[in-house]
C-alpha cells in the first residue's frame, strides 16, 4: 500500500461559482482519499449569493490526523479566475502549485490574483468545450476537471470509481452516462502530458476504516444517539443542516421535528417539548440566538432543561452569515435580562461536536438548566476524517427527560415569576436572593463534567490558551513551537460556564507566558478570563474577527514578534 | 353545571374585584370536572398579563411562561405528551399583539390545543394602555388623545386563518361559557373561542357588563350554521350586534 517516497500531505482548492459542482468535486476527491485510508479535511468557504456566487473547497489529505485546512495550496482547480480574486483572503498558493484552469476564460490569471512569483505548471484545458462535447452540459466542467486532475496524479483510482459510481445512482442512466464521458474526457486530454514536475500523492500505510462528516451531521447523530425525539428550528445558515438531518431522521425514530415560524417559536417548541420530558433541542446562529434569549432564560427561570445550539457565523446583525467566526461568548454567557446562568459549551472540532452534544443532553436532563452549545460555521460545515466507529449510531429507545415533567403524577406548576418551591409566585427581596443563588447551583452541578483539552508541555515557557475552533490551529502551533525548542502546551476550554476556575487557574501557574487565542475583534476569552482568574504577568490576546479560517503562519507571525518562540533558520521554500 | 371544585386550588386571584377573569376562571374549572376530566390529564399554558395568572389557581398542570409565546409552547408540550389535554390561557394583548405571528402557524399546524382567550380590549397589568382589540375612538387613562388605530376583530382574523373551530363567549353568561368551553376542549384540532372578559378598572367601568348584555347576539338562537363559512362570512360582514356563540365549525 505504501509507497516510500510518499510526502506527508497535499493540499488542494477548488474554485468556481455556485452551481458548477465545486463541492460535488471536493468531495469526490475527499471521500476517495479517505476511502484509500488516508486523513482528509475538507473546508467550504461560500460567497454570500444565494446562486452564482463564489463557491470554494479546500482539502488536505494526510497520512496523519488533520483538523484544518493547510495554510498554502499545492494544487488549484480554477473554474473561473474572476473568483479566485474572490477569495484571495482564504487562498493562498505555494510557489510551485500545479494549476488547472480553462484556456476559454476571459479574466486572466494575473487579473485573478495568481501571484507574480508562481512558477508551477497551468494546465489550460477548455473546460467548457470538453463539457459540452462530452457531458452534454456546461454544467459538467467539475467532470472534466476530475478527469485531467485524477488522470494526471493517478488520484486513487479504485476508490475514485467507487466513490463516483455510488454517487452516480442518485442520476438517471442518461446523465450518469454524460458525467462518466466528461470524466474520461478530461482524463483523455492529458494522456502523455509530460512537462514539469507533479505533485505526488500521500499514500496510507494501513488503510483504516475512516469517514468523513461534518461538524453539522456529528452534532445532530449525537443528539439522536441521546435520545432527542425532537426539534425545532428556523431556516439559518450555517445551522440549517442540522434542522435538514433531523427533518429526515426523527420521524423514522418516532420523534419531531419542525420548522417554526420564527427563531423565538422554535425556542418555545422545543422548550413545551422538555415540559412534556421529551428530549428536544433548537438549532440556530447569532442572529437566531439574540432571539432565542427570553426563552433561554425562562427555561432557567423555570429550572427546566433547554438545550439550544449557536453554530457561530460573523456578526453583529446579519454580517457574513456564511463564514466563520468565534464571537458569541458573551452573548451566550450572558444574554439575558437579569441574573441567567446557564451551562456553556464550546466544541473544538468536528468530533468534539457529537461529543458535547452527548454531554449538553446529559447536562440539561441532569441540571435542569439551558444549555448552550457553540459551534463555528467551519466546523459546521467543514468535513473532517473519523475513525469508522466515531459516528454515533445509538437508536435505542430515548431516556427523556421525565424530573420534573408535565406527564408526571405530581402536578407540576411552572412560573417565570420569581416563585417558591411549589410554583407560587413571590416578590419578596429575601427569596429572590435565595433563588438566584439556587438558579446558580443549578448551573454550578455541571461543574467539571467537561475537562478542557489539554496538549504539550504542563509546565511550560510558553502556554496557549483557546476555545472553539482555534482548537486546531493552537495544536500545529504547539509542534512549531517545539520544533523551535520552545517548551510549550495548551489548553482549550469546552466548558465555558461554569468555569472550572480552579481547574484552569492550576494550569495557569505552570505557564511562564500566556497567549489566548480567539477569532473576534473584541477578546470576549480573554476578558472573561481576566475578570474571573490570575492570569499570568505576561499575557497576551492574539485575536481577529473571523471571515476566514486561522492560518498556521499568523500564529508563527505574532509569536515570532513578541519575542515567544525564534524565527525559524532558514526561510520556508 | 358541576362546581369545578375538583380543579380550583385555595390560591386567591390577585384579579381587581369587577374582573371578568374570575368567570372565566370559575367556568374553565366547571368545563374541565363537567367533561370528567382528571387534573393531572390537564395542561394549561399561558403567557404575561393578568389572565395569564389563571393556571396557578388551578389544580391542573401549569406553566405561565413569557409574553406572548404561550402557542409554540402548548404546541410542543402536546406534541410530546398527546395524551394530555392542553389549553392555553391568554389575553388580547399576548395573543393578538406580542405573539399574533405565532396564531398563523398554530392555526396551520393544527395541533388538538384550545385557546382561551381573555378579550377586555386593554393592557390591565400594566395598567391601562391600549390593545389591540380597543375600538378607535376610545380614550384610554394613559394616553392624551383618544386611539387612533383601527381594532383586530378576532372572529374576523380567525375565520380568515382557516382556524376549524371558531367561538366566541360572554364571561358574565357563565352556563352559555361551559357549554362553549367543552364544544373547543372536545374539538379534535385546534379551537379558538375568544370571550369578552372585561376590565371595568380600565376599560368602561362596571357600565361594560350592562353594555355588553345588551349587545351581545346568541348565534345559534338565531339559527346561524357553523358549518357553513359564508354564513359566518356573512355574519362578521353585517352583525347584528356581538356575536356569541359558534361562528365556526369544520
Amino acid at each position: 500500500m505504501s509507497s516510500p517516497g510518499s510526502p506527508p500531505e497535499l493540499s488542494i482548492g477548488i474554485v468556481g461559482s455556485g452551481g458548477d459542482g465545486v463541492v460535488l468535486l471536493g468531495e469526490l476527491l475527499a471521500h476517495s482519499a479517505v476511502a484509500a485510508g488516508l486523513y482528509c479535511y475538507m473546508d467550504k468557504v461560500f460567497g454570500p449569493q444565494i446562486r452564482g456566487g463564489e463557491s470554494s473547497a479546500i482539502l488536505r489529505i494526510s497520512r496523519e490526523e488533520v483538523l484544518r485546512s493547510a495554510d498554502e495550496l499545492d494544487v488549484l482547480l480554477v473554474l473561473q479566475w474572476a473568483d479566485l480574486a474572490r477569495f484571495s483572503d482564504v487562498l493562498s498558493l505555494a510557489g510551485n502549485a500545479l494549476i488547472f484552469c480553462s484556456s476559454e476564460d476571459e479574466t486572466s490569471p494575473a487579473a485573478a490574483g495568481l501571484p507574480a512569483g508562481h512558477h508551477g505548471p497551468v494546465i489550460s484545458l477548455p473546460l467548457k468545450q470538453l463539457a459540452l462535447e462530452h457531458g452534454r452540459s456546461k454544467q459538467a466542467r467539475n467532470m472534466v476537471l476530475l478527469g485531467a486532475l485524477s488522470g494526471l496524479l493517478d488520484w486513487y483510482p479504485e476508490q475514485l470509481s467507487a466513490v463516483l459510481a455510488r454517487r452516480m445512482q442518485r442520476y438517471d442512466e442518461r446523465s450518469r452516462e454524460h458525467n462518466l464521458a466528461a470524466v474520461a474526457a478530461g482524463r483523455d486530454a492529458l494522456a502523455g502530458w509530460q512537462e514539469g514536475p507533479l505533485p505526488v500523492l500521500p499514500t496510507a500505510d494501513a488503510a483504516p476504516e475512516l469517514v468523513l462528516a461534518s461538524g453539522n451531521e456529528l452534532l445532530a447523530r449525537a443528539a439522536l444517539a441521546s435520545g432527542c425525539r425532537f426539534m425545532a428550528g428556523y431556516p439559518i445558515t450555517p445551522a440549517s443542516e442540522i434542522l435538514e438531518y433531523m427533518n429526515r431522521r426523527l420521524p423514522t425514530l418516532g420523534g419531531t421535528c419542525i420548522q417554526a415560524e420564527d427563531e423565538i417559536a422554535a425556542a418555545c417548541l422545543t422548550l413545551g417539548a422538555g415540559l412534556g420530558g421529551v428530549r428536544s433541542m433548537s438549532a440556530t446562529s447569532g442572529p437566531g440566538m439574540t432571539l432565542k434569549s427570553e426563552t433561554i432564560a425562562l427555561a432557567g427561570m423555570a429550572g427546566l432543561p433547554l438545550v439550544v445550539v449557536d453554530v457561530q457565523r460573523c456578526g453583529p446583525s446579519t454580517g457574513i452569515p456564511t463564514r466563520t467566526e468565534q464571537a458569541d461568548l458573551y452573548l451566550a454567557l450572558h444574554g439575558a435580562h437579569g441574573d441567567s446562568p446557564r451551562i456553556v459549551l464550546a466544541a473544538a472540532h468536528q468530533a468534539d461536536c457529537a461529543e458535547l452534544a452527548t454531554q449538553a443532553f446529559e447536562l440539561a436532563g441532569r441540571c435542569h438548566a439551558p444549555v448552550i452549545l457553540l459551534s463555528e460555521q467551519q466546523l459546521a460545515q467543514g468535513l473532517a476524517t473519523l475513525p469508522a466507529g466515531g459516528i454515533p449510531d445509538n437508536t435505542e429507545p430515548p431516556p427523556g427527560w421525565p424530573e420534573r415533567s408535565i406527564g408526571s403524577a405530581a402536578q407540576v406548576q411552572l412560573t417565570g415569576l420569581e416563585h417558591d418551591d411549589k410554583g407560587r409566585p413571590l416578590s419578596d427581596a429575601a427569596s429572590h436572593e435565595a433563588n438566584a443563588l439556587l438558579r446558580q447551583a443549578r448551573v454550578d452541578k455541571a461543574l467539571g463534567s467537561v475537562p478542557a483539552l489539554q496538549h504539550g508541555a504542563l509546565e511550560a515557557e510558553l502556554g496557549l490558551l483557546c476555545w472553539g475552533g482555534s482548537y486546531s490551529v493552537c495544536r500545529e502551533a504547539l509542534a512549531l513551537a517545539a520544533a523551535r525548542g520552545v517548551t510549550a502546551g495548551m489548553l482549550c476550554i469546552r466548558m465555558l460556564s461554569p468555569l472550572d476556575r480552579e481547574a484552569v487557574q492550576a494550569w495557569l501557574q505552570r505557564q511562564q507566558s500566556l497567549v489566548i487565542v480567539e477569532m473576534n475583534h473584541s477578546g470576549q476569552l480573554h476578558d472573561y478570563l481576566r475578570s474571573r482568574l490570575d492570569l499570568p504577568e505576561i499575557t497576551m490576546s492574539l485575536r481577529r474577527s473571523g471571515g476566514r479560517p486561522w492560518r498556521l503562519a499568523e500564529l508563527e507571525e505574532f509569536l515570532v514578534s513578541h519575542g515567544l518562540i525564534p524565527q525559524a533558520l532558514e526561510a520556508r521554500p | 353545571m358541576s362546581s369545578g371544585a375538583l380543579f380550583r386550588n385555595a390560591t386567591e386571584p390577585v384579579w381587581c374585584d369587577g374582573c371578568g377573569d374570575f368567570h372565566v376562571l370559575d367556568g374553565l374549572c366547571a368545563a374541565l370536572e363537567g367533561l370528567g376530566r382528571d387534573p393531572r390529564q390537564v395542561a394549561l399554558v399561558s403567557g404575561i398579563g393578568c389572565s395569564s395568572r389563571l393556571p396557578g389557581y388551578t389544580n391542573a398542570h401549569g406553566f405561565n411562561s413569557i409574553h406572548g409565546r404561550a402557542l409554540p409552547i402548548a404546541t410542543g408540550l402536546k406534541l410530546a405528551r398527546p395524551e394530555l389535554d392542553v389549553i392555553v390561557t391568554a389575553g388580547d394583548g399576548d395573543i393578538f399583539s406580542i405573539g399574533a405571528a405565532h396564531l398563523m402557524h398554530t392555526v396551520r399546524r393544527n395541533p388538538p390545543v384550545t385557546l382561551f382567550v381573555m378579550d377586555n380590549g386593554v393592557y390591565g397589568l400594566t395598567k391601562g394602555q391600549q390593545s389591540p382589540t380597543t375600538p378607535a375612538g376610545t380614550q384610554m387613562r394613559t394616553a392624551a388623545q383618544p386611539v387612533q388605530e383601527g381594532s383586530v376583530n378576532p372572529l374576523s382574523l380567525m375565520l380568515s386563518l382557516g382556524c376549524g373551530f371558531i367561538a366566541q363567549a360572554y364571561s358574565a353568561d357563565p352556563a352559555r361559557l361551559v357549554e362553549l368551553m367543552q364544544q373547543a376542549i372536545e374539538y379534535p384540532g385546534f379551537s379558538f373561542l375568544n370571550i369578552l372578559s372585561p376590565c371595568p378598572v380600565f376599560r368602561g367601568g362596571m357600565g361594560i357588563y350592562k353594555e355588553l348584555r345588551r349587545s351581545t347576539q346568541d348565534l345559534q338562537q338565531g339559527g346561524h350554521d357553523p358549518q357553513d363559512p359564508r354564513a359566518a362570512a356573512a355574519v362578521l360582514a353585517d352583525p347584528a350586534g356581538i356575536p356569541v356563540g359558534v361562528l365556526y365549525r369544520r
